[in-house]
């Protein structure tokens, strides 16, 4: 067991458990922060993807004693024009049936527009293929997207 | 130009026998050799026992997807080798892939990950097509001889391929042993197997 | 109702408010009673099983279908608020229980509260118009009362009572009379030009939680001195725990509290008699499980115990003997009759020589919810009470019960959202596990399961495999049809009551749904199932047994069209002649696809029809597909598929449009990806590696097609489903002349 002191949108908090919890369960378990979710634990699934320094991560895969002073952004904490852009897309088309992977589709998806703004069908194939949707939400999720996009350019 | 170094013959044969008797993966063999060349070129088929090793082949695909596994299957969730080998944007390596092996959950990692450059592409190809990559700087990522040696001896992502973590099965023998075959296949001429078929 | 989650930390995904402009969420947790129990804060009448008016106006619309993603949650709401005028704006969404208005029987059963059988909306739609009209019409007489003029002088809008002076007067206001008022249980239902919510494509009301993190699901309860479990069961289905060698000291690790032996839970729940008499059963322990303080604790501690299992009286089974096993059954001399027309043997035997036929296997798959099965317990002074995703609330309590030797009404459960479910979360077995856990440790318990042990200990969908034969007549289409399926009976090793019994045995009608009631003409048919029982745990999943039934029919008739040189949609319309309804999508689904125009050069179709007759003939639900395949560079992909329905009345069709496109791509990673395979009497597959599910890359576009239809709303959840699989084996033999007569699809079939 340690104290682990991290940043996790925009706060510092203080977590004491051993050195090789997923960052996923400190989040959820000792944080309160249960938007991303466990799918798999084997990083195949993308439910728990979250931002490490603004870029994706899945939390399953870093263990908390490897996050150091790398700042945490949870679906709970993001914001900016492409998470508003995105969010809003998918209550617009409804993408979410259960919506268990959504938390991570969305990180997911927000993380594409940061970096390409007007993304192909084959640049959403790549960016997105990892986050599974066992409803297969996926027609949705691509047309969210690309309203998404075109709502940026705006 | 480098000077051959002195007792090289007898260093390479002994070199050989104390990789093979120290390597539970055995890497060498001691034999007889026709002449300089072939030694050379046996030297660096025995290398070639690391290089086309899945542990390395995973990372040198040919086309833009890395493989997995001991039976290399495509990687999954598709990824791919991206504008510097660190993938495409929204699925980078670095989204799984972190500094160290996370073995709790099953994912491998060392702080160089990501993948070769299709210039250094092995999979499917002859050890011999691999061995002329391997010396052109063009396709090398403009290393010479010394560099390319220094690579394979130390660089970290290289010595991933011995503590893969996991369950999965390390390459043979040692990094140091590697690098040492490889250094001894250089001092040897650098010979290359005559199989260039790609 | 928010004692139970009032936690240490703040939650704000627990109450949620919500953006101006949006129905009113709140997450769907709720205590066991009906909103008669109201908030402190303010006053709340109940009129009626359904709805609840606040003083303040505010509308609570109860909903008795847990959500597992079919939208039960927007369209059941929306018809109760339709009829009862309701601002939607407004409206808020509890779930409630406790009462039998909430229960369903999908057949000849109990009626419990479940959500299933694609029956949510055809079961309620009429009730809850009634409901909600029931409502309207006593706040009308309420208001009417009040300034003594007569109910027709009065009319409803958005929440309010309106004289003809303009006079109004909120729900909110007159909701203590009319909550006193008896309810007529034949209101006056709207016209169909007077309904302004059904019929339209109403916006979801979870989709802003769902995209927020903010909605709760099972996984993410947490209640007040909650410990948290990781569990380890038995790797064969019928072994035991024999003994733990390293307790004392896993019982050392940091955050242990405790190493808790599992008995095994009986997986056919609702029908005890039914499970396979091999199977692990109580008080045998079957699992291990460890209780610490948080979940990774647990789970690395039970990664670490050293358990030893037995493998039971089938610690051998295996893959191998199970097809064995099925082909023996498809070459037995007889199977049980389930349908007999004509005389198609004698015809068979008269033709021999002509015979045409198919043979086919399809393997036991595995549920697969993204959300991997847990559940939250409580177990104190022999009364427990449950949270989390439950698709049946009663089949649960029940279970329960049974289990701890309580009272039903001692048992009470909370129902979150589901992170999937596709009919595995009605078994409770997991909530029993939880409970077992939490009566070990005198705590509230949250037990996961990881995503390996979810797979492995999934209630299957049973394989199935089939033999068919025919001959055809002078025109070409079939004239004697006998038809073979043979598998691990669904009905038989969990509901043998729901066997039809014949003299010469029973037979499972879910094996062959989609066969003995099929559409097409066929004067000399004989269909007939054989059972070949499993010590495997096996249950409902999505679809029930129609994937693979009607992945043999319609491959068959493709087969039969195919040799008699007839174009496939032809074929199918002559057969359906006498089926106006059945012509219709399937004529829709043609003219969308322009399946009568040659397709482009490296574009292949196949097209599939199925009438999806909902458990006890309760609906009808039409569906024919097209599934476009193109060819490029050498390999094939499943490009776009055309989906044609006649769904009745489409409540709300935005969630309707969802359910084609969403069950089209379940139907995808069934065709493409899914096979459980078997081993020392367990399952072999762990993870999304070895049991990988679809992926955006690899869905296809989705054209639907809604035909309008003046019956009341059939089932849909699950109808989509079945036509997949075999449009898409019907053009990969247009394009490459290859059958494919297993699932998954080898990829191979793709590649040329």
């Amino acid at each position: 067991m340690g104290v682990f002191s991290i940043n996790v949108n925009g706060a510092s908090r203080s977590v004491e458990v051993e050195g090789d919890t997923p960052l996923l369960w400190v989040l959820r378990d000792n944080l309160g922060l249960t938007g991303a979710k466990f799918g798999c634990g084997i990083a195949l699934c993308g439910a728990c993807t979250v931002f490490m320094d603004g870029k994706p991560l899945r939390a399953c895969s870093l263990p908390i004693s490897a996050l150091g002073k790398s700042e945490v952004t949870t679906i709970e904490g993001v914001s900016g024009p492409e998470a508003l852009a995105v969010q809003d897309a998918w209550v617009a088309r409804d993408v979410p049936q259960c919506g268990y992977c959504q938390s991570g589709q969305v990180m997911s998806a927000i993380a594409l527009l940061k970096e390409i703004r007007k993304p192909t069908d084959h640049d959403i194939d790549l960016a997105m293929n990892g986050n599974l949707c066992r409803c297969a939400t996926y027609v949705r999720i691509r047309a969210a997207i690309h309203d998404a996009a075109r709502a940026l350019e705006r | 130009m480098r000077r051959p170094r002195v007792l090289f013959v007898a260093a390479a044969t002994a070199l050989l026998v104390v990789l093979s008797a120290a390597a539970q993966r055995t890497l060498g063999q001691t034999q007889t050799f026709a002449g300089a060349d072939a030694r050379s070129i046996a030297l660096f088929r025995e290398a070639g026992k690391v290089l086309l090793n899945p542990r390395c082949l995973n990372c040198h695909p040919v086309d833009d997807r890395p493989t997995q596994t001991d039976r290399m299957e495509p990687h999954r969730p598709w990824v791919v080798r991206g504008v510097d080998g660190n993938g495409a944007p929204g699925l980078a390596c670095g989204t799984c892939h972190h500094a160290a092996n996370f073995d709790a959950a099953g994912v491998p990692g060392n702080p160089g990950w990501r993948l070769a450059p299709a210039s250094m592409g092995w999979q499917g190809r002859s050890l011999g097509a691999i061995c002329e990559q391997i010396k052109d700087p063009a396709r090398n990522g403009a290393k010479d001889m010394d560099a390319l040696l220094h690579h394979v001896s130390e660089d970290s992502l290289v010595g991933w391929a011995w503590m893969p973590g996991g369950r999965r099965t390390p390459a043979p023998g040692t990094q140091a042993a590697f690098g040492a075959l490889m250094r001894a296949w250089a001092d040897s001429g650098a010979g290359c197997p005559p199989d260039k078929a790609e | 109702m928010s004692h139970v989650l009032e936690r240490a930390m703040s939650r704000r995904l627990v109450l949620t408010g919500t953006a101006a402009g949006v129905a009113s969420l709140l997450v769907p947790i709720t205590v066991l009673s009906t909103y008669a129990q109201s908030p402190k804060e303010e006053s709340t009448y109940d009129i009626t099983d359904w709805i609840a008016i606040a003083s303040t106006g505010d509308v609570t619309l109860g909903l008795s279908q847990p959500e597992v993603g079919q939208g039960s949650y927007t369209v059941l709401p929306q018809i109760l608020a339709d009829e009862l005028d309701a601002d939607w704006q407004r409206v808020t969404v509890r779930f409630v229980t406790g009462k039998d208005a909430y229960k369903i029987a999908f057949k000849n059963e109990a009626p419990a509260q479940k959500e299933g059988a694609s029956m949510s909306t055809t079961a309620f739609y009429e009730l809850l118009r009634i409901a909600g009209a029931a409502a309207r019409e006593a706040l009308t007489r309420a208001a009417a009362e009040k300034w003594g003029i007569t109910v027709a002088q009065c009319r409803t809008e958005k929440g309010f009572v309106i004289n003809a002076r303009g006079g109004r007067l909120s729900y909110g206001e007159l909701a203590p009379a009319a909550a006193r008022l008896p309810l007529s249980d034949r209101p006056r239902l709207k016209q169909p030009g007077q309904l302004a919510l059904i019929g339209k494509p109403m916006p979801r009301l979870d989709s802003r939680a769902k995209s927020t993190g903010s909605a709760l699901f099972g996984i993410d309860v947490t209640v007040p001195g909650m410990l948290n479990a990781a569990i380890r069961m038995a790797p064969s289905f019928t072994g035991a725990v024999v003994e733990i060698r390293n307790e004392a000291e896993i019982l050392k690790r940091p955050g242990v509290r405790a190493v808790v032996r599992i008995a095994a839970v009986a997986v056919a729940n609702e029908e005890a008699g039914s499970q396979h008499p091999a199977l692990t059963r109580p008080p045998r322990d079957n699992a291990v499980c460890v209780v610490a303080d948080h979940f990774w604790q647990a789970k690395r501690a039970v990664d670490a115990l050293d358990i030893v299992f037995d493998s039971g009286t089938h610690g051998g089974l295996s893959s191998a003997e199970i097809d064995a096993l099925l082909q023996a059954a498809l070459d037995n001399d007889t199977g049980v009759p389930a349908l007999e027309i004509g005389t198609p043997q004698q015809i068979l035997r008269d033709k021999a020589a002509s015979i045409i036929e198919r043979r086919f296997v399809l393997p036991h798959i595995a549920h697969a919810p993204l959300e991997p099965v847990n559940a939250t317990a409580s177990y104190r002074d022999g009364a427990v009470e449950v949270w989390g995703s439950i698709q049946s609330v009663d089949a649960c309590r029940e279970a329960v019960a049974t289990a701890v030797g309580c009272a039903v009404d001692a048992v009470s459960v909370n129902v979150t959202f589901l992170g999937g479910s596709f009919g595995r979360k009605i078994v409770p077995d997991y909530v029993v596990q939880a409970v077992q856990a939490s009566k070990a440790v005198g705590r509230p318990v949250k037990l996961i399961r990881t995503r390996e042990e979810d797979t492995q200990h999934d209630v299957f969908r049973p394989n199935a495999g089939a033999r068919l034969r025919a001959v055809l007549d002078d025109a070409g289409y079939p004239l004697a049809v006998h038809a073979r399926v043979a598998g691990q009976s669904l009905f038989g090793a969990t509901r043998k009551s729901w066997l039809d019994r014949t003299p010469e045995g029973t037979w499972d009608e879910s094996m062959v749904d989609g066969i003995y009631n099929q559409s097409y003409r066929v004067p000399n048919f004989l269909v007939e199932t054989v059972d070949t029982p499993l010590p495997i745990p096996v249950y409902f999943m999505r679809s029930v047994g129609s994937t693979a039934a009607v992945f043999f029919w319609e491959s068959f008739i493709s087969e039969l069209a195919s040799q008699a040189g007839i174009d496939q949609y032809v074929y199918r319309r002559n057969l359906l002649a006498a089926d106006p309804l059945a012509l219709r999508v399937l004529d829709a689904v043609a003219q969308a696809s322009n399946w009568t125009t040659p397709a482009a050069p490296d574009l292949f179709r196949g097209i599939a029809y199925n009438c999806y007759i909902g458990r006890g003939s309760r609906f009808k639900t039409y569906v024919a597909e097209v599934a476009e395949l193109a060819r490029v560079d050498n390999k094939l992909r499943v490009k776009r598929v055309f989906c044609a329905v006649d769904p009745g009345l489409a409540v709300n069709p935005n969630t309707l449009a969802a359910q084609i496109e969403g069950g089209i791509g379940f139907a995808m990673t069934t065709a493409l990806h899914s096979r459980i395979t078997f081993s020392n009497g367990g399952a072999d597959q762990s993870n999304f590696f070895d049991y990988p599910l679809l992926g955006i890359d690899e869905m296809p576009e989705v054209v639907p097609i809604v035909l309008p239809s003046d019956r009341p709303p059939q089932g849909f959840g699950e109808v989509v489903l079945a036509p997949l699989a075999p449009a898409i084996a019907q053009a990969v033999l247009q394009a490459t002349g290859r059958r494919l007569d297993v699932m998954p699809f080898p990829d191979a079939a793709f590649r040329g």
